[in-house]
């Protein structure tokens, strides 16, 4: 008999009954319909391993954070805020190759000096075992783009701020200009491509996607990757390791939904996606 | 991956640095204007970065400039009719930026 936390006694008896095709009476049929059946199509919609690994307390996430405020800390003046995301946070330090770092800086940085710090920073880092990607930019910037920027709107979903705070809006308005000009990004691909620079665009054209419906789930998107072209052709992309069949194959995919894409963004009727609860 | 697939990914950047900045400047949507000159900087560092990595040589400038002159033309004409613009805006936007990448 199946044994959880979940169930009261009498519906896992119910759920054995009915698996083992005994005869129901109706009273248990009217059970199965009204408590066992709901609980189970709102289990369905959980991603409980992707929910057990960032409740999961990880003592390696403390340390690492803390060398992270104090390099940054040590290399730039006025920061106002920095801010971890991507897949070791949304991983909760585990199973990640680097970890995204954005810094919002109190004053604009010129380019060149952006350039340098950033690399002082990721060798320093290295030295401590520790692999960062690293993008700086005035807070004002940041507050600038956010609302019609959808990979910063992506990034920062998920995210955590582990030194100062980063008040983003809690809701956001894209047009369709917006999100055309996030596909252009994907665009224009070819056999001469690198198969990484393929896996980038093939990510960032799922995100318009799931944009256009008004979803903003990193999980979601890396599961829709996972079921587009599969976690092993994913790996080999970002390895740069596909035959040439195979980079055939995902160019092929990434023009038909580039060109599903477009036909949408051409033919919609509304002004604005409005997105809430961010 | 050699020059040939470089020299691609060099035009794929230098086409979306030149459609954004049209787009954004003649837009007439004001709100996506902040976004849109945020994405041409980063457009245009990806470029520089991309540009700096070989030593190219003639055949292969003329080669970058023709196509991604053909590629910017077709991307607004297919994906932003609605922007209107001067025609000799890619090719003198072109120039700046080619000069700029240190190609001549």
């Amino acid at each position: 008999m199946v044994t959880n936390k979940i169930f009261t006694k009498k519906a896992l008896q119910l759920i054995d009954k009915k698996i083992k095709n005994k005869k129901l009476s109706q009273q248990d049929s009217n059970y199965l319909s009204r408590f066992v059946r709901p609980k189970l199509r709102s289990i369905e919609k959980i991603d409980a391993e992707y929910l057990l690994k960032r409740l999961d307390y990880n003592p390696k996430s403390i340390s690492i954070e803390r060398k992270i405020i104090q390099l940054v800390m040590d290399n730039i003046l006025r920061v106002s805020s920095i801010t971890l995301c991507g897949s070791a946070i949304q991983k909760n330090y585990q199973d990640y190759e680097d970890i995204d770092i954005i810094i919002a800086t109190e004053n604009v940085l010129p380019k060149e000096n952006k350039k340098l710090i950033t690399e002082k920073i990721k060798n320093l880092a290295k030295k401590e075992n520790l692999n960062l990607d690293i993008q700086i930019y005035s807070k004002m910037a940041i507050l600038q783009q956010y609302p019609n920027n959808p990979s910063l709107i992506y990034q920062l979903k998920d995210s955590k701020t582990i030194y100062g705070k980063l008040e983003i809006p809690k809701k956001v308005e894209l047009s369709s200009l917006d999100l055309k000009m996030k596909l252009d990004w994907s665009e224009e691909l070819s056999n001469y491509s690198q198969p990484c620079e393929i896996y980038y665009a093939i990510r960032n054209s799922l995100l318009v996607k799931l944009l256009l419906n008004k979803m903003v789930d990193n999980n979601l998107l890396l599961k829709n990757l996972e079921l587009s072209i599969g976690k092993d052709l994913i790996s080999k992309l970002k390895k740069n390791k596909v035959s040439p069949a195979e980079k055939r194959f995902v160019l092929c995919y990434l023009n038909s939904l580039n060109r599903y894409l477009n036909e949408e963004l051409k033919n919609s009727k509304w002004e604005k996606i409005v997105i809430e609860n961010l | 991956m050699g020059k040939n697939s470089d020299r691609e990914s060099l035009i794929r950047t230098i086409v979306n640095t030149i459609v954004h900045e049209i787009v954004a400047e003649h837009t007439n949507k004001p709100e996506s204007k902040s976004f849109l000159n945020y994405e041409v900087i980063e457009y245009r560092n990806q470029t520089e970065n991309k540009a700096e990595y070989y030593n190219w040589n003639k055949e292969d400038l003329l080669f970058i400039e023709t196509k991604s002159s053909e590629m910017i033309e077709e991307r607004l004409k297919t994906k932003y009719s609605d922007v209107v613009y001067p025609k000799e805006e890619i090719k003198r936007r072109l120039k700046v930026l080619v000069n700029t990448l240190g190609f001549k």
